[in-house]
């Protein structure tokens, strides 16, 4: 099979580190656009008068952030890999076990946390939709004129760099194939990308903020149960490190 | 990697490429009827989405004969104490009235809504979404006078 290519797992790393800036910077990118002429079109279904509209832009969306969360993991995997060519084999294996222990804790708590995050405005959004005319109008507001096309592109770009990270992977190592629980990584993540790109052309553009909110709800269950398959994985690795270290000769102080 | 395991990864990039182009095609540019029913919100509404109406007690206006009832002809202001939290002030008329209102939320602008009596005898019932404290305006059409009440549900 023979040995690791240790560029490509670089580049690998690079594009997964760009793919995950990408998706935490949508809050930047995305949205902001005045949204007040669209609003005043659209409130008409609703046979009110608007005043003093001001202050209203388009959302930038939650779902696309959140997908951070379950590429937090192919960061984390992929970086375990890089950290296999600074350190010696054994020492790899110790740090491995802690380190993992410590970084699903850090992710199922944050998980946990966006999720809640989550839930509220979703049941915000949805109450205020259905507390016609008043509550419609401010939904319509605040979340109610997604930029369904800027998402596509900036998922598209998203999707390319996990393509290209997960290609410079396999072309690293192929042996990485033979590793289940990578393969499925892979797979969640770019299921989950395309999934969201599907999701945001699934209704009309009203009801898009309500559809992203769900995803991202999903997205946080999902870097949840990952954290836990990380969680569950450290555990034999720091039962290996701790009974290594005991067997190991206790060092006598030089007299 | 064996040619066939080469062939296989292709054809996963290339499929999840194409199913991306797909979902981008999909659907159209409609931006949707705000006023028509909504299978998926409504759906989300059963789960947990029904909000609380503001209660009578907290809600003070001048033109106040007792808790909750309103009674006015022109113009009366009703101050909506803040109910910590997104609420729904339920306005509750045999008559048509017309409500003025901000939006909850950072968006800065005010809706003005004329409500009718419902078709199946209900009345007129306007719900107003708050999550702050507020004033919201009433207006009685006409000459004579109108009788509102905040109803606490």
């Amino acid at each position: 099979m023979g040995d690791l290519r240790k560029p490509f797992l670089l580049l690998a790393m690079l594009a997964i580190v760009l793919a995950i800036g990408v998706e935490l910077g949508a809050g930047l990118l995305l949205g902001g656009a005045d949204a007040g002429a669209a609003l005043a079109d659209t409130a008409g279904a609703l046979e009110v008068d608007l005043d003093d509209v001001s202050g209203v832009s388009e959302p930038s969306g939650r779902a696309t952030g959140y997908l951070a969360l379950v590429d937090a993991v192919a960061v984390w995997s992929t970086g375990l890999f890089c950290l296999g060519m600074l350190l010696p084999e054994r020492v790899q294996g110790r740090v491995q076990g802690v380190a993992s222990l410590i970084f699903s804790i850090i992710l199922i708590i944050v998980g946990l946390v966006a999720l809640v995050i989550a839930f509220v405005e979703l049941s915000i959004m949805v109450s205020l939709f259905l507390a016609v005319p008043f509550g419609t109008i401010a939904y319509l507001a605040l979340w109610g004129f997604f930029p369904v096309g800027e998402a596509a592109l900036l998922l598209g770009l998203v999707l390319l760099l996990k393509l290209v990270w997960a290609g410079l992977l396999v072309l690293a190592q192929p042996r990485f194939l033979q590793n289940k629980g990578l393969v499925l990584l892979i797979l969640t993540t770019l299921l989950c990308t395309v999934v969201l790109e599907f999701l945001h052309h699934l209704v009309p553009v009203i009801l898009v903020s309500i559809v992203d909110d769900v995803a991202a709800l999903v997205f946080a269950v999902i870097a949840i149960i990952w954290g836990l398959v990380l969680l569950i994985g450290s555990i034999p690795a720091i039962v290996k490190a701790i009974r290594v270290t005991a067997a190991l000769p206790a060092r006598r102080p030089p007299r | 990697m064996s040619g066939r395991q080469k062939a296989l990864l292709g054809l996963l990039a290339v499929l999840l490429v194409a199913l991306f182009v797909v979902a981008v095609g999909v659907g159209g540019d409609d931006r949707g009827d705000p006023g028509a029913r909504h299978g998926l919100v409504d759906r989300l509404g059963v789960l947990g989405g029904e909000r609380a109406a503001v209660d009578p007690a907290t809600v003070d206006a001048d033109c106040a004969d007792q808790t909750g009832r309103l009674t006015f002809s022109g113009r009366c202001v009703v101050r909506v104490a803040d109910p910590g939290g997104l609420r729904t002030l339920v306005l509750r008329s045999a008559a048509r009235f017309t409500v003025v209102a901000p939006a909850p939320g950072d968006a800065a602008l005010t809706i003005r809504d004329e409500v009718e009596p419902a078709s199946d005898g209900t009345g007129a019932v306007a719900k107003v979404a708050v999550d702050q404290a507020t004033e919201v305006g009433l207006i009685c059409p006409g000459l004579g006078g109108c009788t509102v009440v905040v109803a606490p549900s």
